[in-house]
């Protein structure tokens, strides 16, 4: 199949954005998803031959990742006084998560790509991301729990 | 009581999305979109929430110019496309809409309401060229590349894509340009800025996906309104009748009393209803504007040497038809 890479990024390149960001926040995970994407158009001729041209960049935009400093609190948390019914606990409970746990967790439940095509981002298979979506959920469920009278003021 | 997780990281993930401003979901959020999943009153309380933040950085961005905030604001939440292709976009053209979306190329509108001057652009999804046009097709052969031509910014990118920005004031009797107004300007610089970010920061991720049929339109309103013009002229003609858009004229072309009328719905951030009747003149040439509905503006070109209030009673026709 002769898939161009514009067809590619149409297709993928919210996702590749979504993962990295979820893993390392936003700061990092913007420019490493841009570099990603521009070593995947500079070598498209031979990713495009790849089974799973998605999951090799996701991990071209890792290496680039960690090449850089992931800053502490990389995940922004959204101002109270613009969001005050939201669950202040809920990003730093993100940030507790192991890097693959939260990038399933953000990807499937707050992002709606489903499990199979996080599965093909991530390389890895489909059964292991839903188990790993059942323990970062169990793992925030746990984080997350409050009594009615400690939103209430 | 315990939280909804699902509901917390979708309401995270919502947020994330418009606070960085680019496209991370699997179904990008449109604005109201019936089908937004787990539509919850917190999301609904996120939505707003960056509505209003959007609101305030639009405050501040025009905080010296004499603007009309919509006042539909609070409710909307911005299309996922808008961050993305509003980044460098010129001060004042703040409300945008999608003109067309087709499998070859979008374009879009840009609206500054206290000068009316609209700024026009397009961008390729796929290697383009020009046509004599003006338009852009599909250039299968990529031989072919173009640059700045003037005031209009047309930019060749490396894998044959094309962006193009022209900005003006009057349709048809104008050179491309955005003309001083009220002491307003926009100079070749700000359009060349803008082009170059069109052409380098937006994603094709991060453009409206293609229409797939034609949208509603504008046109039995717009012939409606101008029913009783249209027989001052046999040029009457509907020049245009596309997805977002219409436009008809009456009147020689080569005269000066050529009358232009267009409508173009879908504008984020919406306008107040029926909100005020504005007038621009420019050498000789009057564009007057008024949001029939909140997110449909209607335009009327025509000369003030013309004597009869053209736009006056065409607006007014089109807002007894809106309250029908």
């Amino acid at each position: 199949m002769n898939v161009t890479y514009q067809d590619f990024v149409t297709a993928n390149g919210a996702r590749l954005r979504a993962a990295l960001v979820t893993a390392y926040g936003p700061e990092v995970g913007i420019e490493a998803a841009s570099e990603a994407l521009a070593y995947g158009w500079e070598h498209w001729e031979r990713l495009g031959a790849m089974s799973n041209p998605t999951g090799y960049l996701y991990r071209v935009g890792q290496t680039a990742a960690r090449r850089g400093r992931r800053p502490s609190g990389y995940l922004p948390s959204p101002p109270p006084e613009v969001l005050p019914e939201f669950e202040p606990r809920l990003v730093p409970a993100l940030e507790q998560l192991s890097e693959q746990q939260r990038v399933v967790v953000v990807l499937v439940r707050g992002f709606q790509w489903t499990q199979a095509e996080v599965a093909e981002l991530l390389g890895v298979s489909p059964s292991t991301v839903h188990a790993t979506l059942g323990r970062a959920i169990a793992h925030l469920q746990k984080e997350l729990e409050v009594e009615t009278d400690d939103c209430r003021r | 009581m315990t939280v909804d997780v699902d509901d917390q990281i979708r309401t995270y993930a919502l947020w994330l999305e418009q606070d960085i401003g680019i496209a991370l979901s699997r179904s990008a959020p449109a604005s109201s979109s019936p089908g937004r999943p787990r539509h919850s009153r917190l999301l609904t309380a996120a939505a707003c929430a960056v509505a209003v933040l959007a609101g305030i950085a639009g405050l501040v961005l025009v905080a010296t110019r004499p603007s009309d905030r919509p006042a539909s604001s609070a409710v909307q939440l911005a299309p996922y496309w808008y961050s993305a292709v509003s980044r460098s976009i010129p001060d004042g053209f703040d409300h945008i809409a999608v003109l067309t979306s087709a499998d070859e190329y979008v374009a879009f509108e840009a609206f500054d309401p206290v000068t009316a001057r609209r700024l026009i652009f397009t961008v390729s999804r796929q290697p383009m060229s020009p046509d004599p046009g003006g338009a852009m097709t599909l250039d299968r052969a990529r031989s072919q590349t173009w640059t700045d031509p003037g005031d209009e910014y047309d930019i060749s990118l490396p894998d044959g894509r094309q962006v193009g920005v022209s900005c003006s004031l009057i349709p048809n009797d104008r050179p491309p340009g955005c003309p001083e107004v009220n002491g307003v300007t926009t100079n070749a610089e700000d359009l060349r800025t803008f082009a170059i970010s069109l052409a380098t920061d937006v994603l094709v991720t991060d453009l409206p996906e293609p229409d797939k049929e034609l949208g509603e339109t504008s046109i039995v309103e717009l012939r409606a309104a101008t029913q009783s013009f249209n027989a001052l002229s046999e040029t009457g003609q509907l020049a245009a009748d596309h997805y977002a858009f219409a436009f008809i004229q009456f009147g020689d072309i080569d005269s000066d009393q050529l009358v232009s009328v267009r409508t173009v719905t879908g504008f984020f951030p919406a306008f107040k209803q029926a909100g005020p009747r504005t007038s621009v003149v420019i050498d000789g040439q009057r564009a007057t504007w008024q949001a029939i509905e909140p997110d449909t503006v209607w335009f009327v070109f025509d000369t003030p040497a013309r004597g009869l209030d053209v736009a006056g009673q065409i607006l007014d026709s089109a807002a007894a038809l809106a309250d029908d």
